[in-house]
C-alpha cells in the first residue's frame, strides 16, 4: 500500500500554471527522485508536500491522513534545504536538538537523541562546533541530522548536493543514500542531476513543465522512455526519421529496415521519429542494407569512442565504437540486436519538443 | 511564503498611518504656505523680495558644501590610516574616533563653547600666555559652524571609506604594481576611482545632515543666519507665513538632496558591486621613528578629539561664580551635582527626555521593524510605499518636522485627521518617533534583507510554531541590527534639541532645552552637568550596541 500520496496536484503563480496535475505515490521506505530541468515544477512540488506552498487543487495524504490543510509544523515531515539553513547562531548540537525542543521533548531524552544522530550521520564530538567551524559536507551532514532529529514520518530533501564541489559530492551522496536506508525513512528527494536520480531513487518522477513525464525505476526511464523528452534527458540521444512499416518496423529511406520498439501502438506508414542510444548500435563498412551516415566528430571517452556520425537527411547520432574513424569518411549504422534502442515514437511528439543537438548534450 | 490577508491588512493600516504622521503634515504645510484653499502667494513674493531670505538659503547651501570638504579633507585620511596601518593603540582609537557622531549635536556645541568660547578654557589659556588685552579669537559666525561640523561629520566619510577599504580587492593593488605603476599612481589611479560610490555616498549624507544641523548656527550663527535659525527666528518673531514659506524652501532642497542619494544608491550597485576579494593587511610601522610619529599623531587626534569633552566633564565641577580671571579653576567640587539631585524642577528634564526617549523609541522599534518586515513580505506598490515612508522622513530636516508638526497638530479638525496635540505631554514623544523611526526602520530593513527566511521555514518544518520560530531564530539573528538601530534612535531623541526647541512645553521641557535656559542664566555648572548626562549616556548605550551595523 502507498504511503505517501500526491493527488490531482494543481498550482499556479499568477497566470502561469506550475503544476499541471500531478499525481505520485511513494511506498513506504522508498526514496523517490523528483527530476526535472530548473522550472519543471519539482522544487514547488516539494514546497507543497513540506506545506510551504498551498496547491489550488489536489492533495496530499500520508498513511491515508489528507495532511493538505496542515501547516508546515504540524505535519512531521523533515526538510533538508538546499543551503542546508542550520541556524547560525546555534551549535551542531543545538541545531541538530532544535525540532525535539519545539516539540517539548525533555532536555535528558533530546541530548541521548541529539547524540544518536550525530553518531548516525558519523559526526560525533561535533555537538560543541559552531555552524562556520565545520565544513560543507559536514554541514551537510548536520542537516539531515537535524531533519531526522525529530522521527519524521516523511524525509524530503531539495538538491541536497548542489552546494557541494564536485569531489565531495558522490561521497556525501553515498553517505545521505545509506542513512535513508539505515533509517528506512520514506523520502523525496529533489534533484536536477540525472546521475544523482539514478543512483539515490528506488524510483524517479521526470517532470518537465509542471507536468510528470514518467514515473518508473531508473531502468524504465532509460530503456524504456515514455516521451522524446524522458529519452533525451536521460541519457544520451541520437534521433532519425522515417515512415512506420506495420506495428514493429520503420522505414528509414532508401530500402534501410529496422525493427523498432514503440509503446505508442504505430500504424501503417505514419511519420516516426526514432531513438538510437550509442551504445545500441555500432559501425560497419557502409553498404546498401546499413544506414549510411558521414562522419563528424570522434570523442574519446574512457571506455568507448563516441563517434558523431551525420545522416544523409542531416540527422545527427552518437554511435559508440572501439575505434576512431576518420572525419569525413562514410560509414554504415547497425542497430545491435536485443536492445531497448531503437525506439519509435509519433512524429507529432516533436511538435513542441525540440531534440538536442548530440552535439552540445555531450 | 505566501502573503497573508492579515498582513495586507495590517500593512495597509500602517501605511495610512505613518503617511499621516510623517507626511500629511509637510502637505498641510505646504498648502498653508501656499494659502489653500484659495491661492495666496503673498509670503512667496516676500520670501523672494527679501534679501535676508535668499542669503539663508544661500548660506545654508554653502556651508553644507563647505562641510562636506571639510569632513572629506579629515575622514579620507583618516580613514586610510586606520584601515592599512596598524600601530599602538590603533584599536581603541578606532573606538574614539567615531564617537563625536553618537554624541548630542548640543552637547557638542556646548562643549566647544567652554573650551574655544570667548572664555572658554583654550582661549583664556592663550589670552593669558600671549598677554592679550582682548580674546585671541571669537567663536562665532561661519567659522565657528564649520569647525563644529567638520568635528562631528568627518565620521561619515571616516566610517565610509574604511567600510570601502574593507570590501577591496588586494588583487587589483597588486595587478596595478605587476604593470609597474607607483605608490602614488596607484592611489590616484586605482585606490581613489574605485572609491567614488563610497565617498559620494558620504558626501550626500553630509551635505544632508549639515543642511539640517541647527544647534551650532542657533548658538553660534549670530547674525548668520541659515534656513533652519531663520525658520525658528520668523516663527518667534511671529512671521508664521514666511516660516511656513522658509520651511517649504528647506524640504525643498532635502527632497532634492533625497532624490540625489536614492538615485545614486539604485546606480551603486551596478557600478561597485563585483570586487570581491580580500583587503589588503594592515602595513605593521616599522622602525622607530614611523611608529613613534604615528603614535604621537593618534594621540594627538584623540586629545583633540577628547579635549571639547574632557573641558565639559571638567566645567561640571566648578562651582557658580567662583571662576573669574584664572587660568584654571582654583575650586573644584560637586556642587552642580547635588543641586541638579537636590531640585526637583532641575531633575525634571533628565526624567522627561528619559521617559519621552524610552517610549519613543520603543515605538519606533517595534513600527519600524514591523513596517520593514511588511514592505519585504508585501512587495506591490504597498510594499515600496511602506519602504518609502521608513526612508523618506530621514533626510526631512529637524526642524521642517517639528514646523510642519506644530502647524497641523495645533488645530482640533477631527475630520480632516488633526488634533490638538501641541501643549500636550505627547508632542514631543510623537516627534522624537517620528524622527526615529528611520533610524530604527533603516536597520531593521537591513538586518531583514540579509536574513535567510528559509531559516523560519526550517525551524517550521522541525515542528516550531510561528512564536517559538520568532523567539528561538528570528529575533536572536536580527538583535544586533534591531538594537544598533534602537540605540542610535534613543540616543537621537534622549539628545533632541532641533524638534524640542519648537514643540516643548513647560512641564515636558527636555535635557536640551533645560540646558539652553542654564546658559542663559550663566548656570554655567548645572548646563555641563546636563551635558555630562547626555554624554555618557549616548557613548555608553554607543559603544555597548550602537556598532553593530558598520555605518
Amino acid at each position: 500500500m502507498s504511503f505517501l500520496d500526491l493527488v490531482g496536484i494543481h498550482k499556479r503563480f499568477d497566470d502561469h500554471v506550475v503544476l499541471a496535475g500531478i499525481d505520485i505515490t511513494v511506498e513506504e521506505g522508498e526514496t523517490l527522485v523528483l527530476l526535472g530541468p530548473s522550472g519543471s515544477g519539482k522544487t514547488t512540488l516539494l514546497r507543497i508536500l513540506a506545506g510551504f506552498e498551498r496547491a489550488e487543487e489536489g492533495q496530499v495524504r500520508v498513511a491515508g491522513e489528507d495532511v493538505t490543510a496542515l501547516p508546515p509544523a504540524r505535519r512531521n515531515f523533515g526538510m533538508v534545504f538546499q543551503h542546508y539553513a542550520l541556524f547560525p547562531h546555534l551549535s551542531v548540537a543545538e541545531n541538530v536538538a532544535f525540532g525535539l525542543a519545539a516539540r517539548g521533548t525533555g532536555t535528558e531524552e533530546a541530548s541521548r537523541r541529539v547524540d544518536e544522530m550525530l553518531e548516525l550521520v558519523e559526526l560525533s564530538g561535533f555537538g560543541g562546533r559552531a555552524i562556520h567551524e565545520i565544513s560543507g559536507g559536514q554541514q551537510q551532514r548536520v542537516a539531515l541530522a537535524r531533519a531526522l532529529a525529530p522521527a519524521p514520518r516523511v524525509m524530503l530533501l531539495d538538491e541536497p548536493l548542489s552546494n557541494l564541489d564536485p569531489t565531495l559530492r558522490e561521497r556525501t551522496r553515498s553517505q545521505l543514500r545509506a542513512v535513508l536506508r539505515q533509517v528506512g525513512i520514506t523520502s523525496v528527494w529533489v534533484t536536477h542531476e540525472q546521475q544523482e536520480a539514478f543512483d539515490v531513487g528506488n524510483r524517479i518522477a521526470l517532470l518537465d513543465g509542471g507536468q510528470l513525464q514518467q514515473l518508473g525505476t531508473a531502468e524504465d526511464l532509460y530503456a524504456l522512455p515514455a516521451t522524446p523528452f524522458v529519452a533525451d534527458f536521460v541519457g544520451q540521444a541520437g534521433w532519425l526519421s522515417g515512415r512506420a512499416v506495420g506495428s514493429g518496423r520503420v522505414d528509414l529511406g532508401d530500402g534501410v529496415r529496422w525493427s523498432v520498439t514503440s509503446a505508442e501502438g504505430l500504424t501503417d506508414g505514419e511519420p516516426v521519429r526514432v531513438l538510437l542510444r550509442p551504445e545500441d548500435a555500432r559501425l560497419v563498412e557502409a553498404s546498401e542494407h546499413t544506414l549510411s551516415a558521414v562522419v563528424r566528430n570522434s570523442q574519446f571517452v574512457g571506455h568507448a569512442i563516441n563517434v558523431e556520425v551525420e545522416t544523409a537527411d542531416g540527422n545527427r547520432l552518437l554511435v559508440s565504437s572501439q575505434i576512431a574513424p576518420e572525419a569525413g569518411a562514410m560509414m554504415g549504422v547497425e542497430p545491435l540486436e536485443n536492445r531497448a534502442s531503437p525506439r519509435a515514437f509519433h512524429d507529432l511528439a516533436f511538435e513542441d519538443h525540440a531534440v538536442q543537438d548530440p552535439g552540445t548534450s555531450l | 511564503m505566501a502573503v497573508t490577508r492579515g498582513q495586507r491588512w495590517l500593512g495597509l493600516g500602517l501605511a495610512m498611518a505613518l503617511t499621516w504622521l510623517v507626511g500629511y503634515p509637510l502637505l498641510i504645510t505646504l498648502a498653508e504656505a501656499l494659502g489653500l484653499p484659495g491661492l495666496d502667494l503673498e509670503s512667496f513674493r516676500q520670501f523672494a523680495q527679501r534679501p535676508d531670505e535668499w542669503r539663508a538659503l544661500w548660506q545654508s547651501l554653502w556651508i553644507s558644501a563647505a562641510s562636506v570638504a571639510l569632513a572629506a579633507a579629515i575622514g579620507i585620511p583618516l580613514g586610510f590610516l586606520f584601515s592599512r596601518n596598524e600601530f599602538p593603540g590603533r584599536r581603541l582609537l578606532g573606538s574614539l574616533v567615531i564617537l563625536p557622531v553618537a554624541l548630542p549635536p548640543l552637547v557638542g556645541v556646548i562643549a566647544f563653547l567652554f573650551l574655544y568660547g570667548e572664555s572658554g578654557l583654550l582661549t583664556r589659556s592663550l589670552q593669558l600666555a600671549l598677554g592679550l588685552a582682548e580674546p585671541p579669537w571669537r567663536l562665532a559666525g561661519p567659522g565657528a559652524i564649520l569647525l563644529v561640523h567638520a568635528y562631528s561629520m568627518y565620521v561619515f566619510f571616516y566610517l565610509f571609506t574604511r567600510a570601502a577599504l574593507a570590501r577591496f580587492d588586494s588583487s587589483v593593488l597588486e595587478a596595478a604594481a605587476a604593470l609597474g605603476a607607483g605608490r602614488w599612481r596607484t592611489l590616484f589611479k586605482v585606490t581613489l576611482p574605485l572609491l567614488v560610490p563610497a565617498l559620494v555616498g558620504a558626501g550626500l549624507l553630509t551635505f544632508m545632515t549639515a543642511l539640517g544641523s541647527f544647534s551650532a548656527p542657533y548658538l553660534f550663527g549670530g547674525g548668520f543666519r541659515v534656513l533652519p535659525t531663520q525658520i525658528v527666528a520668523s516663527k518667534l518673531n511671529g512671521e508664521l507665513g514666511m516660516a511656513r514659506v522658509e520651511t517649504v524652501m528647506l524640504a525643498a532642497v532635502a527632497f532634492f538632496g533625497l532624490w540625489l542619494v536614492r538615485r545614486f544608491d539604485a546606480e551603486k550597485h551596478t557600478v561597485a558591486g563585483g570586487t570581491r576579494g580580500v583587503a589588503p593587511s594592515r602595513r605593521r610601522l616599522r622602525g622607530s621613528g614611523a611608529r613613534l610619529a604615528a603614535g604621537v599623531a593618534g594621540w594627538s587626534l584623540a586629545l583633540f578629539l577628547l579635549l571639547p569633552h574632557l573641558t565639559l566633564i571638567l566645567i561640571s565641577f566648578v562651582p557658580p561664580v567662583s571662576w573669574t580671571t584664572e587660568l584654571l579653576p582654583p575650586i573644584l567640587n560637586t556642587v552642580n551635582y547635588r543641586t541638579l539631585l537636590a531640585e526637583t524642577e532641575r531633575l525634571r528634564p533628565v526624567l522627561n527626555s528619559l521617559w519621552m526617549a524610552v517610549v519613543a523609541t520603543a515605538a519606533a522599534l517595534t513600527i519600524g521593524a514591523t513596517v520593514a518586515r511588511l514592505s519585504l513580505t508585501l512587495k506591490g506598490r504597498l510594499g515600496r510605499w511602506l519602504e518609502l515612508l521608513l526612508v523618506v522622513p530621514w533626510a526631512i530636516p529637524g526642524t521642517v518636522f517639528a514646523v510642519a508638526l506644530a502647524l497641523t497638530f495645533s488645530v482640533r479638525a477631527a475630520w480632516m485627521g488633526r488634533f490638538v496635540l501641541v501643549g500636550t505631554l505627547w508632542i514631543l514623544p510623537l516627534a522624537y518617533f517620528v524622527r526615529s523611526l528611520p533610524v530604527t526602520g533603516r536597520s531593521a530593513l537591513a538586518g531583514l534583507r540579509q536574513f535567510d527566511t528559509r531559516l523560519e521555514e526550517a525551524a517550521e518544518s522541525l515542528g516550531a510554531g510561528k512564536i517559538y520560530t520568532w523567539r528561538r531564530i528570528t529575533l536572536p539573528l536580527l538583535k544586533p541590527a534591531l538594537a544598533a538601530g534602537a540605540s542610535l534612535a534613543f540616543i537621537t531623541a534622549l539628545g533632541d534639541f532641533v524638534t524640542s526647541i519648537v514643540l516643548y512645553t513647560y512641564d515636558t521641557r527636555p535635557v536640551s532645552v533645560e540646558i539652553l535656559s542654564s546658559l542663559r542664566l550663566q548656570d554655567t555648572g548645572v548646563a555641563a552637568v546636563y551635558g555630562v548626562f547626555l554624554m555618557i549616556v549616548s557613548a555608553t548605550i554607543f559603544l555597548l550596541w550602537g556598532r553593530q551595523e558598520g555605518v
